[in-house]
């Protein structure tokens, strides 16, 4: 990572930080949940937005949602 | 609990592999949890649907076959483990196949910091102070002193620990191998994290800092 690209990083995780947040593990509970929603459509259940917001956070979970997407289109 | 337990959904997506009975998501916690051929039958067709999905998600990175067939073998052992906690509130496959796409790529993550100690990654993830030579030549007067008051806040106002797993982030290193090195599981380091990042924001406010006044200097062109 750049100079400049960890001074926005580091800025963009210090100012988001939000009075509720979940973890990782919280958010891989309901991972699967979530992933049948984006899958599926449709309007996402209000409590699951707290695992897109963590999701819009942190990139480790944010990769391991886009590969379990691309494991399920192998059922396809 | 985010979402409150519901019962197990039942609309047909699977069918066995010795007939074409569609095989609900109860069924799957039903054949799992029985023994003999039936759990047999379920287990085969459960390691097929991993091995698809793994290899589809996987096709574009170093996992191999061998890590594949590994990581299978212990996402349905995992899955076996852990099948009470099934909620149902996604399909049966799909909290199957989340576990095995985390076991693979916790093991991929773990072979590619194998070597890298904790140190080394917060060492690579440092901000360069503002004044240094290593700090960009066409850095703006404005960010430089943006970039003065971060660094400052990362030395003064985290713990060790905050300090160290922040800065592994800022490295690339992912939570999986940082929680690991660090003696702790992911939500643990995501609160230590959290704490560390409210510090900062608190330490960056006081320095008179405002939130539109640190987007403004991040959007301007250097």
């Amino acid at each position: 990572m750049k100079e400049t690209d960890k001074l926005k990083f580091v800025l963009d995780m210090t100012m988001s930080v939000l009075p509720h947040e979940i973890g990782c593990d919280d958010c891989f509970e309901y991972f699967a949940a979530y992933a049948d929603h984006l899958t599926n459509g449709g309007p996402l259940p209000e409590p699951l937005r707290l695992v897109g917001e963590h999701l819009a956070r942190c990139a480790a979970c944010m990769e391991e949602l886009q590969l379990l997407l691309e494991a399920i289109k192998a059922e396809n | 609990m985010l979402v409150p337990p519901v019962s197990l959904l039942t609309r047909p997506r699977q069918t066995t592999t010795d007939s074409s009975k569609p095989r609900t998501d109860e069924d799957w916690v039903s054949d799992l949890s029985a023994g003999g051929s039936c759990r047999d039958q379920a287990l085969t067709e459960l390691r097929r649907i991993l091995v698809a999905g793994l290899a589809r998600a996987f096709r574009q990175s170093p996992a191999n076959s061998a890590l594949i067939q590994d990581s299978v073998q212990d996402a349905l052992l995992l899955v076996i483990d852990r099948i009470q906690t099934y909620r149902g509130d996604s399909r049966f496959v799909t909290w199957v196949l989340s576990i095995g796409t985390r076991v693979i790529l916790s093991e991929m993550r773990r072979a590619h910091w194998r070597d890298v100690s904790l140190d080394e990654m917060s060492e690579a993830g440092k901000l360069p102070p503002a004044t240094s030579q290593t700090a960009p030549m066409n850095l703006s007067y404005e960010r430089s002193q943006l970039l003065q008051v971060v660094q400052t806040a990362i030395e003064q106002d985290l713990t060790p620990k905050q300090r160290a797993a922040i800065q592994a982030e800022l490295a690339g290193a992912p939570p999986d191998v940082i929680a690991q090195r660090l003696g702790t599981n992911r939500n643990a380091l995501y609160k230590l994290v959290y704490d560390g990042r409210a510090r900062l924001k608190q330490a960056i406010l006081r320095a008179g800092w405002s939130e539109e006044h640190i987007r403004s200097v991040l959007n301007a062109n250097l």
